[in-house]
């Protein structure tokens, strides 16, 4: 469709006046685009339908703006894959269409013509084009504004985009790119233009981090610039003014020491800019200047200023959403778009890495508040006490003032107190009983946030509270807070209910069995707040009674707390649906009461168990059939049953047998250790381990196949990926393994070839794993020590490594049989490793069990002897630390 | 703002954009209001779809016309052709697949070459999947570029309206304005899509392969 006059490309008119048409119908708001879109699609076939769009952005005068910024994206678009293999003539064609654009007269053409140009020397570099750097200088030199907007956006998106392409040597070119354009940034600065004024800082801001030498040496003129743009009527230079210092002390420290004082200078006031987004940017200084490492001198004597501004920045600003949330009426039902997804975590054998993520949605708010508060914490781990005596009293004079009108300030006082109760706590350690005696009354103001900010704080002060001097007060005071919180934790807003009972967790994680005394009326108080909560709120209280039965454990067993605690849960437990998934908290904290109440629980247990195994069959049949089954399959359901089964075998101990023995456990167990969902087999192999410890008889007519299958969860290419279902399939071996004895010699072998390769290369495995393969290990070997000593050689190394990094317990003693038996079957085979037996020896603090201690002394003792000749008993006993040695003194050598 | 060919209502209405990678779930938040439905299949969109959604203020009703943009390269259309004029806009990642999240700086940075100074969300979808790749304290990026973010769930409705809520009450400069009705939402869906899941396997498993900067400042709580 192409016809060439003069060798120069001319469109068509029908051509032209087509796409036009078809972009124009792209761009309207009607709802299908797909016809559209297919006729484009067509045009796009064509060799020069690019050309069109070039000519159609930038001469199509008569159309409206937005067709022709259209065609100027989808040609940006079209050029990011198409423009290497185009013809050359084409190529020209497009770009010199490009340049004149730059200065047009619309700024949506110039801003487009920039992003254009910014792909295209992202393509073919700065050689590929070597006009464009001639035209843009041009441009800037230019005197007319239109120009010189159009180059410097142009400039600003190549710097933001591809900042090393113009610091860098080009053949033909006598200087770097940026050598050239950085001197005329600079001077923009100075533009009437504010366009001009933010482009080119924003340009310059863009090579901090490259930091090229033409910058380096221009530094002086760079902060002079800076200084003269920080009280910009634009809010937007301004940020920008704040963002190149945030930057640079944090990317280059020591270029701005020699100036830090006009910079603290200026920061403090912009902390207080009317522009919220120049004050928050602004904020960011105080955290980036103390990780700079820069003297904390240099910014203590201007903390008298600071701290005002940061605490009154750290009130609530009229749109922060808490305001309207904390409104929330809190008879009303939750939504089900208000409730956050939440997940069960399958059981774990051992220490977990802790890689916890907080679901509180309010990790992520970011505003003046926040990041106010955080320089606040941030200054208060840098200055220690120093800050208190500034602090304090505008602290106090703020909560001082009782005004309605002035509870936002109150309130940033209280978060305050909060915010620096760790950094200041020696300072602060005298006067935290009044602290505390006076942030309890505010548990009861009439402002919301106040009530749900001092409940945050009360709990960061949770260790003084409970563990605080001076017996008598001390109890008191303990009792006071917790009563605040319990007050509060029957508060009729939701937000206070929350922060209520999220300081109560913190306060009774503290405390513990100290809270045995006060049982009665805090269990009062979360049931009753049970009845009371809507469904958010609610799966926080069942984490609330949970953690009090992890922290109180058997004291909860007494007739008058189940009295309280249990009915309101059994009659929430009859009301739910095998199929509702709010049965998942429940499930969860039917866990912690069975395995803190241990055979207290079993007055409960039976019906408890049944139901555990129905929802399972229910969901294995549900997996096959949904519709014979009437549930959609949700392993969510089977998780939470094995795991609450594993909390009755803790809890009940031998006591479950008569559950177990009457039940399809066995089997369906089974089922679940080969289950294709990695969290469904975690918590299998969890339970298998403790059936194996109460009642192993249950297992044992398909032991071989549970043994089966656990050894496959070892030998695995995704060993890495299935790391949980690895390490509680690899406990629960060892658990049975020291039941059944010597009824594991069939997997003996396979086993241990799949532990040895843990044991070897435990780099990226979990601690967990690495401890569980060393004891499992130990306890084969002590079950079958004539099977697993011949290989000894192969792994005692390692294996007494990872021995070493044990802490004392019955599992490690397990080990240590299975060392002791393994060495007197086959002493000469650790002749070679015996330095690594004795560390491993010496690893133990105390071995309590005193036969075990008698067969480590025997064991030592048959070496001491076996060197005796020629000084090797000596030899070995130099080559070892000196307190290794002396930990082995306990054992007679 | 007065489009041309805009259906027209007698009520206040702004056009909104949303963008992202394919798969991040543009298409189904959308249809949540629309249809009530949740979309099981994954169609990749072509170039564009508009949808009008009426939301009720205490301010009245108000309109935004959701531009519901393709996410994959190869179906893009105008791409961000169909970003003029937009007056708001929301980002789309998915939380379980990490190179959804990696990819936001760069439509970001496209919206605001053609959208200057438009309130925007950020919004990091599927939190009713077990197994996410970005963590909530991973997500830092709305902190340096000043958007809001929230959590959401397609599948399960979670914080369906609090983008809009958000962009409503950023465009009538009232921190006030709250909806007085919701729209009917279906009911969640609880059933994990075992297709849908597929389609994005290869996908979450190239991008488990990306590290993430780990640059999360420790948020103040």
């Amino acid at each position: 469709m192409a016809a060439t006059t003069n060798g120069s490309w001319q469109p068509q008119e029908e051509g032209f006046k087509e796409i036009c048409g078809l972009i124009e119908q792209q761009i309207s708001p009607s709802p299908d685009k797909t016809e559209v879109w297919k006729k484009l699609q067509h045009y796009s076939t064509f060799p020069d339908f690019n050309n069109y769009l070039a000519f159609i952005f930038a001469h199509a005068e008569g159309k409206s703006v937005d067709i022709r910024q259209a065609a100027g994206l989808l040609l940006k678009n079209n050029l990011r894959t198409t423009f290497s293999s185009m013809p050359p003539a084409n190529q020209q064609y497009i770009k010199a269409e490009l340049l004149p654009c730059l200065g047009s007269a619309d700024r949506h053409i110039r801003t487009t013509a920039g992003t254009i140009i910014t792909v295209l020397i992202q393509i073919g570099g700065v050689a590929g084009w070597p006009e464009l750097l001639h035209a843009l200088v041009k441009c800037l030199d230019s005197n007319e504004v239109n120009h010189m907007e159009g180059a410097m956006d142009a400039l600003s998106k190549i710097c933001e985009d591809v900042p090393q392409l113009l610091d860098s040597d080009y053949a033909g070119l006598s200087e770097r790119p940026i050598d050239v354009f950085l001197p005329r940034f600079l001077q923009l600065f100075q533009s009437p233009n504010v366009s001009l004024r933010k482009l080119s800082l924003n340009s310059v801001n863009q090579y901090i981090m490259l930091m090229p030498n033409v910058l380096y040496v221009s530094m002086d003129k760079y902060l002079q610039g800076l200084f003269v743009l920080a009280n910009d009527p634009a809010a937007e230079v301004r940020k920008l003014v704040c963002s190149a210092f945030v930057q640079l002390i944090d990317v280059r420290p020591d270029i701005l020491e020699p100036h830090l004082r006009n910079v603290i200078e200026y920061m403090l006031q912009v902390n207080k800019d009317p522009d919220d987004e120049v004050a928050l940017e602004a904020c960011e200084f105080w955290s980036a200047y103390c990780d700079a490492q820069l003297p904390p001198e240099n910014l203590k004597e201007f903390l008298p200023r600071l701290l005002p501004v940061l605490l009154s920045n750290m009130a609530y600003a009229d749109d922060d959403e808490s305001l309207l949330d904390a409104e929330e009426d809190g008879s009303l039902p939750d939504r089900e778009q208000d409730l956050k997804p939440r997940f069960h975590a399958s059981r774990f054998h051992g220490a977990e890495d802790g890689e916890d993520d907080d679901d509180d949605d309010t990790v992520n708010v970011w505003n003046l508040r926040k990041c106010s508060a955080a320089a606040l914490d941030v200054l208060s781990n840098v200055f220690g006490d120093e800050i208190l005596p500034t602090l304090m009293p505008i602290i106090q004079s703020n909560l001082g003032n009782s005004d309605d009108a002035a509870w936002k300030e109150r309130e940033a006082a209280v978060l305050a107190i909060g915010a620096i109760a760790e950094g200041c706590i020696n300072g602060l350690y005298p006067h935290l009983s009044d602290i505390v005696s006076f942030l309890i009354p505010l548990l009861d103001d009439k402002f919301p946030l106040i009530r749900s900010i001092s409940c945050w704080t009360l709990s960061r002060f949770s260790k003084f509270i409970v563990h605080g001097s001076g017996l008598q007060e001390s109890g008191e005071r303990f009792s006071a807070v917790l009563m605040g919180l319990l007050r509060r934790i029957l508060d009729d807003n939701k937000r206070v209910q929350e922060a209520a009972c999220s300081a109560f967790a913190t306060l009774e994680e503290e405390a513990a069995d100290g809270l045995t005394p006060l049982l009665e009326v805090i269990l009062q108080h979360l049931m009753c707040a049970f009845g009371k909560y809507q469904r958010r709120n609610l799966r926080i209280v069942y984490d609330a009674i949970g953690t009090l039965a992890d922290a109180v454990g058997g004291e909860l067993n007494q007739p008058k707390f189940l009295e309280i605690l249990m009915p309101p849960l059994i009659a929430k437990w009859q009301q739910l649906s095998d199929s509702d998934k709010d049965i998942f908290p429940l499930l969860e904290c039917f866990t912690s009461i069975a395995q803190a109440l241990g055979m207290g629980f079993s007055q409960f247990a039976q019906p408890v168990f049944q139901r555990c195994i129905n929802i399972i069959q229910t969901q294995q049949l549900a997996k096959i059939d949904p519709s014979s089954a009437g549930v959609q399959p949700d392993k969510e359901f089977v998780v939470c049953s094995l795991d609450l089964l594993s909390g009755l075998a803790e809890g009940l101990g031998s006591g479950i047998e008569s559950l177990v023995s009457q039940s399809s456990l066995r089997d369906l167990l089974l089922q679940c250790c080969m289950d294709d969902a990695s969290d469904v087999r975690q918590s299998a192999f969890a339970l298998l381990g403790d059936i194996a410890r109460v009642c192993p008889i249950h297992l044992h007519s398909r032991l071989a196949e549970f043994l089966d299958v656990a050894a496959k969860q070892l030998n695995t290419e995704k060993l890495k990926e299935n790391v949980s279902v690895a390490n509680n399939a690899c406990w629960a071996i060892g658990e049975l393994a020291i039941k059944v004895q010597k009824d594991m010699s069939s997997v003996v072998i396979p086993v241990i070839s799949c532990l040895v390769p843990i044991l070897q290369h435990p780099d990226g495995l979990n601690k967990s794993l690495l401890e569980n393969s060393a004891i499992t290990l130990g306890r084969l070997a002590w079950v079958c020590p004539e099977l697993v000593s011949p290989h000894m050689e192969h792994f005692l190394q390692h294996w007494c490594m990872a021995l070493s990094l044990i802490r004392d317990d019955v599992e490690k003693e397990d080990a240590f049989r299975g060392l002791c038996a393994m060495v007197k079957t086959n002493p000469s085979s650790a002749l070679n490793s015996l330095v690594y037996m004795c560390q491993a020896i010496a690893s133990w603090h105390e071995i309590r069990s005193k036969d075990l201690h008698n067969e480590v002394c025997q064991v030592l003792q048959g070496y001491k002897q076996m060197l005796s000749n020629g000084g090797a008993w000596e030899q070995l006993m130099s080559a070892l630390d000196p307190p290794v040695r002396e930990k082995l003194s306990k054992y007679g050598v | 703002m007065a489009l041309p060919n805009q259906q027209t209502v007698d009520y206040p209405s702004f056009k909104l954009v949303i963008v992202g990678d394919g798969g991040t779930g543009k298409t189904t938040f959308v249809k949540r209001h629309i249809t009530g439905e949740f979309e099981k299949k994954y169609e990749p969109t072509i170039g564009v779809e508009v949808h009008p959604l009426d939301f009720f203020t205490n301010c009245g009703k108000i309109r935004f016309y959701c531009w519901d943009t393709a996410g994959q390269e190869k179906f893009g259309g105008l791409r961000d052709g169909y970003y003029i004029h937009g007056q708001c806009a929301i980002i789309m990642f998915d939380v379980t697949a990490r190179l959804t999240y990696k990819n936001v700086p760069t439509w970001h940075r496209d919206l605001c070459r053609v959208c200057e100074n438009i309130p925007i969300v950020l919004c990091g979808n599927k939190v009713d999947v077990k197994n996410r790749q970005v963590k909530a304290k991973q997500v830092t990026f709305h902190r340096k570029k000043n958007l809001q973010y929230y959590e959401i769930s397609a599948k399960s409705n979670y914080n369906f309206e609090k983008p809009f809520l958000y962009l409503a009450r950023k465009l009538a400069g009232d921190p006030n304005l709250h909806f007085v009705e919701m729209p009917a939402l279906a009911p969640p869906e609880v059933q994990i899509d075992h297709a849908v899941q597929q389609q994005h396997e290869a996908e979450i498993a190239a991008a488990a392969n990306q590290p993430l900067p780990d640059d999360d400042d420790d948020a103040f709580d």
